[in-house]
């Protein structure tokens, strides 16, 4: 099956498919899931190599449990998202010395130069805010609010109630704002 | 249910908040050629050591599907109590009910003799049988 064919099929398809020996399963799955999956292993990591490292790790796992994965139980991106946090999170417990690494990439041509460095400034910023969150709370941030999903899929990625969600997110932003408060010139909102 | 009381106050000292994470969002850790390239490696060592028999997608048939639709089990039971409760009012009609019908059928259809009733009460065929001969 072409590439583009594959586009409007869901990803539990796609698994089945891949499953199933489809080769063209595996590259759109791969080009579908990895950039998500490696942009939450930053977010939750703050150094790039080791976020590479828990992609690929947590698509391998995907790989293996195509075979035995039960459909209808749970969205594969959810499923995705719970072994990135188990990865990540046995990297916590690691000793950590390396420093926050700036986020390196193409000029998409969108904005102005002055504009993407700004907001490049800004998503480092927060970066390096998130990364001194406690992990629980680091999580549910990002989840919430950068990757915008509903706290219900939220809990069941982190095995919590919803209401627990709402009380971590509402805590670390708390800590986000106190931690950004006194860079708001450098980030360019003094002007209003 | 008051999860929305701590919402809104928690950036307050910070109220461009939602902008980072906007940028944070736009500005996503981006995957290397080199990681797609694993990756990809990864997926056609893992499928190569899959069985030959096919996986395959869980679309339930029509029955199953007409099952959901009217509700499940619960449903069903209703369903079948109402059947067997209809079927044996039918064949074993209370006292009652038959001269209920009769005088349901004469205010309607104006009938007066009883005899295009069928009453299907035990015994009325013997009566019939004795009448034919």
């Amino acid at each position: 099956m072409p590439l583009d064919a594959m586009n409007d099929i869901s990803d539990e398809a796609l698994l089945v498919l891949f499953a199933n020996g489809d080769k063209a399963a595996a590259r759109a799955l791969t080009l579908r899931l990895t950039p998500r999956v490696m942009a939450h292993a930053y977010r939750l990591l703050g150094i790039h190599a080791d976020a590479e490292d828990v992609a690929q790790e947590a698509m391998l796992r995907l790989w293996r449990i195509a075979p035995d994965w039960r459909q209808g139980e749970a969205q594969v991106s959810t499923w995705l998202y719970r072994v990135v946090a188990n990865l990540c999170a046995d990297r916590w417990r690691r000793p950590r010395g390396v420093a926050l690494e700036a986020i390196a990439e193409p000029e998409d041509g969108t904005a102005s130069a002055a504009d993407q460095m700004l907001e490049r400034a800004r998503a480092n910023a927060l970066q390096g805010a998130l990364d001194r969150l406690p992990m629980r709370q680091r999580q549910a941030v990002v989840l919430r609010h950068i990757e915008g999903l509903p706290n219900p899929e939220i809990a069941q990625i982190m095995a919590i109630s919803a209401r627990a969600v709402e009380s971590l997110t509402a805590r670390g932003k708390r800590a986000l704002s106190a931690d950004l408060a006194g860079k708001r010139d450098e980030l360019g909102y003094s002007d209003g | 249910m008051n999860w929305g009381i701590a919402m809104g106050n928690e950036n307050k000292e910070f109220p461009e908040l939602d902008s980072m994470f906007k940028a944070a969002n736009t500005h996503a850790a981006r995957p290397s050629d080199d990681l797609m390239a694993r990756i990809f490696e990864d997926a056609a060592r893992v499928q190569a050591g899959f069985p030959t028999r096919p996986a395959m997608l869980d679309v339930p048939g029509i029955w199953k599907q007409l099952f959901r639709v009217l509700g499940g089990w619960p449903a069903m039971g209703g369903l079948v109590a109402a059947t067997v409760t209809g079927i044996w009012i039918g064949v074993n009609p209370p006292n009652g009910l038959s001269d209920g019908i009769s005088q349901v059928a004469q205010a309607y259809l104006g009938i007066d003799d009883a005899a295009y009733l069928i009453d299907i009460t035990p015994g009325s065929e013997f009566d019939l049988g004795e009448e034919a001969l």
